[in-house]
Parts: structure tokens; sequence; C-alpha cells
């Protein structure tokens, strides 16, 4: 008699059996299962039976599974004492749980009996904790005809609004047009059963993100680091999370669909309903949303090794690929391209006059289509004009805000809507060389050596970089033009005079060259911050502390924009104690042009060249440039071998590398 | 130490410019107002959704919070499970109340796949709706485009009801779950 499992066979029943049955809702002032109340246990059950279940429980060793390790969301800390991850206060019955996963446990059986709540809207923690009963049921047996009876109605009607089938870890893709998704997202996509593939919209999306109450950046910043933002999961229609990203922010969506037992998704929405009564401390370097999505599926199947594979700081995509680390787990892989993708390539379908027409329609709606196209072709092309003013109105994507705009877009549709022929939507096919789990691992080191013949002579130099990538490392997986990078960092040693010697430190150092089209003009920009090694008259062999933006243009030619140029402008600041800048300070601005290329000969071969010279108002030397050239070759998966020289007006050296991805 | 100086100079300027970007992207979210999704209630706070090193740089500005505000609720509470977007009238198994939620958050895509006659959140309304053939919904509201989207102002409630008296007007759509 197991009867706890009657959480998960709730949550089973509603996935395998319910169709579209209308359930009455109370939509107004309600809040998820918030106006439900659990109805008191119907019979006390037997209290004497808490104590037996303790002693089983004991004899079994039970607390030290790995599965209540993680129900607990429990690690081992660096005094070898346990810690518990939640930190909401209700998360653990025991007064010392948080620290002690065997009183947990016991709690919780003791828990079974405690006293009805004073709150009726409080839960029992029998009910609070479906996922931990159900699988204490599995260890333990219950005797039914001994426990309380007690329904959970909140719980199952949670369950019942989900009717989760099965799961996706789902990759929004880097977005480096606003830094906060930079390095990627990760959620979750709870399929729900009986749906129509073509529904999937109607799924829910799992969402771990912190409660952002401050618009101050800079305490934003401290308190996103030290984990003073609590971070919470919450659910929502799967439609919002791709009106998000895929319209809004134009990000292409990767879907896993893992292969998870009935069981396994039944334990991941018994315990998401356990975390909902709880939060963690949000801490965007460590336990950011990737790492708590990981962990949740963790808990729902405890044989998948997940978490051992997440580094310091978690990187979205190191999420991702382990889930490769276990052979199977992945099952499918889905492709949401985003409204961008999506118009390239409704763009690159249509003829040149068609593109004309389009063009035409951008400036008036009325405007008349070439004679001579068919049904559908009128039909592609109104489509393509539509799905453009989408793209270029930032906001019209989600609402339609300018009136000039909004009538433009008005007028198209109403034109499209007179064709009636059915013309088979245009969909961007899978671009499997970008699938995200096929690129590079994110953090690097690399070893190098090289000769300077003006500034010190031969050298050794070590390189690492915690994430993500750079403009010359192999493609696949990445954005093609995108670089983000965060604590890259060169040190070198010079034999002849026995120094060591830091070349450069950047907190982070961002490029994004998304390349022109004709109806899109792109601002390509570059971000810097951090300390690297001048070698001019105003600064020979010093260490400045650099902040550099730059913005400008970026072309591309050649199909996925293999070969691209771009050029920007530059400004920046610099500081050395030894500089002789602005005034004879120690201080220095500069501004100028900044141009490169980038071509991708192969998809492990990849050369980028480019220079920049800065103007340096009121300083003795009043130019400064450099010039720089990369060649970089992949040569197995996560080894690459590269050439660089620089040139620097006082200075010029070459260095030959490799490096090692992990 | 000096490296220490460097680094300090440099978290001064990130911040500096992470506030300015954070006001670009707040630009387009007060340009707008938010949605009212039924049953919504009013405390505004806002969840990030970035990830990572970015989320710590730059504040999550109006992008997200044009989200945060359609499924705010966000908060914890050891009075009931996990908090639900949409107030509960999310669960897609048919009805009224669902497809005005959908239509509130799908209108530009929904309006866009209406002038097609086809297309994912057709499939979806008809789901919500109960109606047997999401195919022949396609066609049925393509024809009735004009009078869906009379004009670029009309508003999200007026685009629901216009589309549920359209499905209900035609009982062999037999769009079951909204009385049809």
């Amino acid at each position: 008699m197991r009867l706890a499992l009657r959480f998960l066979a709730v949550a089973v029943f509603f996935s395998v059996s319910l169709g579209f049955v209308p359930l009455s809702r109370e939509c107004a002032a309600s809040e998820g299962e918030g106006n439900i109340v659990d109805p008191p246990a119907t019979s006390p059950g037997d209290p004497s039976y808490a104590g037996e279940l303790v002693a089983q429980a004991r004899a079994l060793h039970l607390w030290k599974q790995e599965a209540w390790i993680r129900l607990g969301h429990w690690y081992v800390g660096a005094s070898g004492d346990w810690r518990g991850q939640p930190d909401g206060p209700a998360f653990f019955l025991a007064p010392g749980g948080k620290t002690d996963p065997q009183a947990e446990l016991e709690a919780t059986l003791r828990g079974i009996w405690a006293p009805e709540p004073t709150d009726p809207r409080e839960q029992h923690p029998f009910c609070r904790f479906p996922a931990r009963m159900a699988w204490l049921d599995e260890q333990l047996h219950f005797d039914g005809a001994r426990m309380p009876s007690r329904r959970c109605a909140k719980f199952e009607h949670f369950a019942r609004r989900l009717r989760a089938e099965s799961v996706s870890m789902v990759f929004s893709s880097y977005y480096l047009s606003s830094p906060a998704s930079a390095f990627g997202h990760t959620f979750l996509r709870l399929h729900k059963a009986g749906m129509k593939r073509e529904s999937q919209l109607l799924d829910t999306g799992i969402d771990y993100a912190a409660i952002v109450d401050t618009p101050n950046a800079l305490l934003y910043a401290i308190r996103g680091l030290t984990g003073l933002f609590p971070g919470v999961f919450s659910s929502m229609p799967y439609y919002y999370k791709v009106r998000q990203y895929n319209d809004y922010e134009s990000r292409d969506l990767w879907e896993y669909e893992l292969n998870l037992s009935p069981h396994a998704v039944a334990m991941m929405v018994a315990h998401l309903w356990e975390l909902g009564s709880t939060y963690f401390d949000y801490y965007y370097l460590s336990e950011n949303c990737s790492y708590h999505s990981l962990a949740l599926l963790g808990v729902a199947e405890p044989t998948l090794h997940l978490m051992e594979y997440v580094k310091y700081p978690t990187v979205p995509i190191d999420t991702v690929r382990a889930l490769f680390k276990n052979p199977g787990l992945v099952r499918q892989l889905r492709y949401r391209p985003s409204l961008h993708t999506t118009v390239r390539h409704e763009l690159d379908v249509l003829s040149g006059p068609e593109v004309d027409a389009v063009a035409a329609l951008l400036g008036d709606p009325d405007a008349p289509l070439p004679a001579g196209l068919s049904d559908v072709d009128r039909a592609r092309v109104l489509d393509a004009a539509n799905e453009l003013v989408d793209l270029r109105d930032p906001t019209g994507s989600m609402l339609v805000s300018d009136p000039k705009v909004a009538a433009v877009k008005q007028r198209i549709l109403e034109r499209r809507a007179e064709i009636v022929v059915a013309a088979e939507p245009l969909t961007a096919p899978l671009p499997t060389d970008k699938m995200p789990h096929m690129g590079h691992a994110p953090a690097r080191v690399s070893l190098g050596t090289g000769y300077t013949p003006e500034a010190g002579g031969g050298f050794y130099e070590a390189g690492g970089r915690v994430a993500l990538h750079d403009l010359a490392d192999a493609p696949d997986g990445y954005p093609e033009t995108s670089q983000i990078e965060f604590l890259p960092t060169r040190l070198r040693f010079y034999p002849k005079p026995r120094a060591f010697e830091l070349e450069d430190l950047w907190l982070v150092r961002v490029v994004s060259l998304p390349t022109w089209a004709r109806f899109e003009h792109p601002l390509s920009f570059a971000v810097r911050g951090g300390a690297m090694r001048l070698r001019d008259a105003g600064c020979f062999k010093c260490l400045a502390g650099d902040f550099d933006v730059a913005g400008g243009a970026t072309i591309g030619v050649g199909h996925d924009d293999t070969f691209a140029f771009y050029l920007m402008g530059d400004a920046s600041v610099l500081y050395s104690p030894t500089m002789n800048g602005l005034g004879g300070s120690t201080f220095r601005v500069g501004v100028g042009p900044v141009g490169g290329l980038r071509w991708r000969l192969s998809h492990e071969l990849v050369w980028t060249a480019d220079g920049s010279a800065s103007y340096l108002p009121a300083a003795t030397t009043n130019v400064t440039w450099l010039a720089e050239t990369t060649a970089r070759w992949e040569f197995t998966p996560n080894f690459a071998a590269g050439l660089d020289l620089r040139r620097w007006p006082l200075a010029s050296e070459g260095s030959f590398s490799m490096y090692f991805y992990y | 130490m000096r490296t220490g100086m460097y680094l300090a100079a440099l978290g001064a300027a990130l911040v500096v410019s992470g506030s300015a970007m954070a006001d670009d992207a707040a630009a387009p979210a007060a340009a707008q107002p938010a949605p009212k999704v039924a049953g919504a209630h009013g405390h505004q706070k806002y969840g990030a959704a970035g990830c990572g090193l970015g989320s710590l740089i730059i504040h999550s500005g109006g992008i997200v919070q044009i989200f945060a505000a359609t499924t705010n609720g966000t908060s914890y509470s050891q009075t009931f499970g996990i908090t639900s977007g949409t107030s509960n009238c999310d669960d897609a198994s048919g009805g009224s109340d669902d497809a005005r939620v959908f239509v509130q958050a799908n209108r530009v895509e929904l309006a866009k796949d209406i002038s097609r006659g086809q297309g994912e959140t057709i499939a979806s309304l008809a789901a919500i709706a109960g109606c047997a053939d999401p195919a022949a919904v396609g066609v049925k509201l393509q024809k009735s485009f004009k009078a869906i989207f009379p004009t670029a102002s009309v508003s999200s409630d007026q685009v629901s009801d216009s589309i549920l008296t359209t499905l209900k007007s035609d009982a062999t759509l037999a769009c079951s779950a909204i009385g049809g």
C-alpha cells in the first residue's frame, strides 16, 4: 500500500487521461492555487506509527541517500558540514534542518502527524512536500491504514493545471544587444499531455529568476553578487516565454526534449510545488537560473549526473552540456527561430523584384505588387513585409506603439487577409552548425611562446578565460560575429630579465558585429574594461587600466557572414601611474577609428585582423596605434593552435599558442 | 596593489555604463502601458530574465518589465505552492477567459496568423476554444479579419470579443469550450 504515491498518481493521471475538459475557474482575485483550501484530515491515522517509521528510516540510513540529499538541496560545505541551499523559512521542518539532512528526514516523517495549520490557507506539511512524501513512501512502504487520510486540493489543482507529460530544457540564445542575457539563459518547458504539437504554446514555462526590487544599478550589482535578492521559481504559459525571447528579443530558442520517465516528470512537478513555498538567495555567478533549473532536473531523476559538471561561475551553456554527459537523456532537439532568423529566411526565398516589392510596401502599404505574381508569391511578399515591420519597430512585436507604423502594418495585414490561398508557412531550418551544445566548452586555458625584439626578447605565456567565446574561436555553436569574454587574462615570463609580467586582464570584453542587410542596419559595438600593457612613447611597457567603448557598422559577405569587416569609432580612458598623458597627467583619453575583418575559412579555422589609431588630446605623444592579426585552428574538438602578430608604435611581437577549452 | 586599483576603477566604469544602458532599455517600456491581465494584482516585483554575469552588470530594464508586469505575482509564500504567471487563468483547458489571456499576450502574432489563415497561435486558440478543426478556424478567422481587427488601435478586449463571437457564430466549427 503506497498511499503517498497518490501524489504522483495525481500528477501522472492528469498527464495521461485528461483531454480538454473545461474546468471551473475563478480568475478574479485568485493567485494560482492561492484561493483553494486544503481540507483538514478526515481521519487522524495512528500517531504511534511515526516513531516506527523514524526507526525504520534510521535502520536503513535513508537520509544518506542521494535522492534525499537532492530533495533538500544539501551540499557539503567547506568544513565538511551539511548546508541546505533553500533560504526560505518554510522549506525545512526541523529546527536545524538546513544543516542536518537526517533531522529533516525524521521531522518530515513526524510532520505527517503535525497538527492542522491555524491559518487554513497554509498547507499542512504532508501537502507542502509531495515529492518528499512520495519518495519516503517508496522507501518505507507506508501502511495506508495507519496514515492520516488527507487530501491536498491545492497541489492536485496545480498538477492538473500543468498536466505535465514530458520536459524540455530550453536554451535561449546569446543576446548581446542586452548584456543582461549575453551569456544565454535556460529555463524549462513542461509539455502538456493531450496537446497537439501545433498548440505547444499552451505548455508551461518554468523559470527561475531573482526578484529584483531596485532600479539602482550599483545596488543591483552588489546585491546580485552577494545573494541579496531572493530567487524563486514561477510557472507561466509557455507563450509568454516564446513572445519574450523569440519575438521581443529576437533570440532563437533551442528546446532539448528530455527522455524522462513519467515518474521523474511527476517528481519534478511535485518538487516544484515544494520549491514554491521557499526561495534561494540568488547569486548571479553561481546559483543562477541555469543552476537551479538543472538542480530541479536532478531531483526529478536522482540517477542523473548533472551538478558535478557545473563549474564556477555557472554559464548557462554548461548546464546544457551537462545534459549530454548522460547518454540518452536528450531525446530530441527542437528549434524555434527568432523573428530575426525568420525574416532573413523569408527574404532569402524571394526573388529580386519581390524583395523590391517588399521595400515598396514598407514605404507605401498600398503599393501595387508586381504583375504576374501567383497568389502564393504575393502572400510571401506581404508576409515578409509584415515581419519586417515587426522587426524594425522594436516595440511593435509586442505591442503596437507608433501610430504610423501601426497603420502601415494594419494595411499590409488587410491586404494579406484578402489572399485566401493556403501558403505553407516558411520556417527557417535548424542550423546544425549552430546547435549550442556542439560549440567548444566556454572556459579556456592556453600556453604559448613568442618573441618581441624591442621589448624583452623571447617569452613564454600562459592564458586563461572563465567564459565564453571570442571571434577567433571555432564558431560552431556560437553566434558568427559576436564575442563575449569574462575574465580573460595573460601572464608572461621573460627569461632574459627573468621577469613575470601581467600582459592583460579584462573583466569583460564584448564585441557585437551584427551584419548589415538591405532592410537592417544594426549598430556594431565593442566594450571592454580591464588592464593591458601599452608599448608607445607615452607609456612604454606600462600596465594601464583601460575602459573602451566603440560603435560602428559591419558588412557581411557570403552566406552565414563567413567574411565580415567592420569599422567603428572608439573612445577610451586609460590610467597608469607611469603614464605621460592628458596635460602631463597619469590619465589618457583617446578617440579614433577601429577597423577589422574576420574570415571563417572553415568551421575549424578563423582568421582575424584589426587595427586601431587613437588621437590623444593634450598629451606629449598625441597619436598611438595598434595593428594585430590572429589565425586559430581547432584541430580537434576543444583543442586549438593559434598564431598572433602585433605591432605597436615602439614594439612588435609574434607568438604561437595552444588552447584547451573545458 | 596597482591591479586592485585598476579593477576598482573598472568596476566603477562598468556600473556607470550599466546604468546608461539600463536607461536605454527602460525607454520602450515607459512608452507603453503594461498589458492588463484578468485577475492580475498589484505588487510590482520584477523578475530578472537574465542569467549569469550579464545580469550583474546591466540592470534588467524595461524589456523584461513588460513581461514582469504581465506575469506579476512573482512572490513566495508558504501559504500556497509555486506562483502562477497569469493568475489561474492559464490552465489552457478551454474557455473564454483563457482565450482572452491568450489573445492579450499573443496579439501581434495572432494578427499575423489570422491574416494568413493559419499558424501556431490559431492552432493554440482553437485548442483553448475546444474547436474541432484548427484549419477551419483559420479559414473562418481570415475571412473575418476586418471584423476582428477593424483598426490598428482596437483594444485587445475587443479583439477577443470579436474572435469569440466569430467562432460561436459558426456552428460547424463546434468550438465546444466557449459555448459555440
